[in-house]
C-alpha cells in the first residue's frame, strides 16, 4: 500500500519534469510523456521506496531541507579550494586512509543522501556503510574525523527529528 | 551589462581552473581512492561554476530551469558513481586495508 502511493509520487514527479524538459504542452506530448513515465515507474518499480521514508512536508522541514543545502553548498565551496591547494601545492600534503565514523540517522533515504553529501564534498569519499556506521576514505584523515558532529550531519539530524511536527 | 559580462566569464573561468586542478589531481596523486577525490571532486565545483555562469548569461527563462535541473542532476549522480567505482576498489582490497575509528 505505502509502495503505491510512493510510486504515485514518483510518477508525478517525472511527469512534471518530462514537461519542464520538453518546451510546449500539447496532447501528442502529454500522451507520450504520460506513456513514458508510466513505464519507467512499471519497470523501477522494485527500486522505489516506502512513502513511510519520506520526510513529511511541512513548512518547517521545507526550511531546514533548504538550510541544509546552503550549509551543503558552503562546505562543498570550502572544501573545493583547500583540496585545490593540496593539489597544486609542491609537497602534496596528504594523508590519506580510511575512518570509521557512526551513523547517526535512521531512516534509510536520509543515510543515502547523507551519504551522497559526503562523496559530493571534496576530501571525503563514502566507500561503505550499513546501519551501524560508514566507512569514509578521507584525503587527510583528520578532516573526516571533523564530520561527527560537524554542521552538516546536525543540519541532517534536524530534518529527521520529528518531535516538532 | 559589462560588469555582469565580467562577472560571468569569471565564472566560467573559475569553473574551468577547477576542471584543471582535477586533471592535474588525476594525474599527480599515488593510488584509486586518492585519484577519485581529485577528479569527481573537481568536477563538481566546476561544473556549479559552469552551469552558474550560463544561468546567469541566460537570465531568468525556461533555458535557465533547465540548465538548473541539469545541475541538480549532475550533482545527484556524480557521487553515486564514485561511490560505485570507491566501493569496488575497497570490495577487491578489503583485507589489506587499515580502517581507524573515529574516537
Amino acid at each position: 500500500m505505502n509502495k503505491k502511493y510512493g510510486a504515485i509520487l514518483f510518477f508525478i514527479l517525472i511527469f512534471i519534469f518530462w514537461f519542464v524538459l520538453s518546451f510546449e504542452i500539447s496532447i501528442t506530448i502529454a500522451v507520450i510523456g504520460f506513456l513514458v513515465s508510466s513505464m519507467v515507474v512499471f519497470f523501477n518499480y522494485d527500486l522505489i521506496f516506502n512513502s513511510q521514508e519520506i520526510t513529511k512536508l511541512t513548512i518547517r522541514t521545507i526550511v531546514r531541507f533548504f538550510v541544509l543545502i546552503f550549509i551543503l553548498v558552503i562546505n562543498i565551496i570550502k572544501s573545493n579550494i583547500e583540496v585545490a591547494k593540496i593539489v597544486l601545492s609542491k609537497k602534496m600534503p596528504i594523508d590519506p586512509g580510511f575512518v570509521k565514523i557512526k551513523q547517526k540517522l535512521k531512516k534509510e533515504l536520509n543515510q543515502a543522501l547523507f551519504a551522497n553529501a559526503i562523496t559530493l564534498t571534496p576530501g571525503t569519499l563514502t566507500v561503505d556503510m550499513n546501519h551501524e556506521e560508514i566507512v569514509v576514505h578521507g584525503l587527510v584523515k583528520e578532516k573526516v574525523k571533523h564530520l561527527e558532529g560537524s554542521s552538516l550531519e546536525k543540519a541532517f539530524l534536524d530534518l529527521e527529528e520529528k518531535k516538532h511536527d | 551589462m559589462i560588469v555582469v559580462d565580467i562577472i560571468i566569464i569569471l565564472f566560467l573561468l573559475s569553473g574551468t581552473f577547477f576542471f584543471f586542478v582535477g586533471v592535474v589531481g588525476l594525474l599527480r596523486m599515488p593510488n584509486v581512492f586518492t585519484r577519485m577525490h581529485a577528479t569527481t571532486k573537481c568536477d563538481t565545483m566546476g561544473a556549479g561554476l559552469i552551469f552558474a555562469g550560463l544561468i546567469m548569461w541566460q537570465g531568468f527563462s525556461f533555458i535557465s530551469a533547465n540548465i538548473l535541473l541539469i545541475l541538480i542532476f549532475v550533482w545527484l549522480t556524480n557521487p553515486t558513481a564514485a561511490h560505485a567505482i570507491a566501493k569496488t576498489a575497497y570490495k577487491r582490497m578489503e583485507d589489506s586495508l587499515e580502517i581507524e575509528d573515529s574516537e
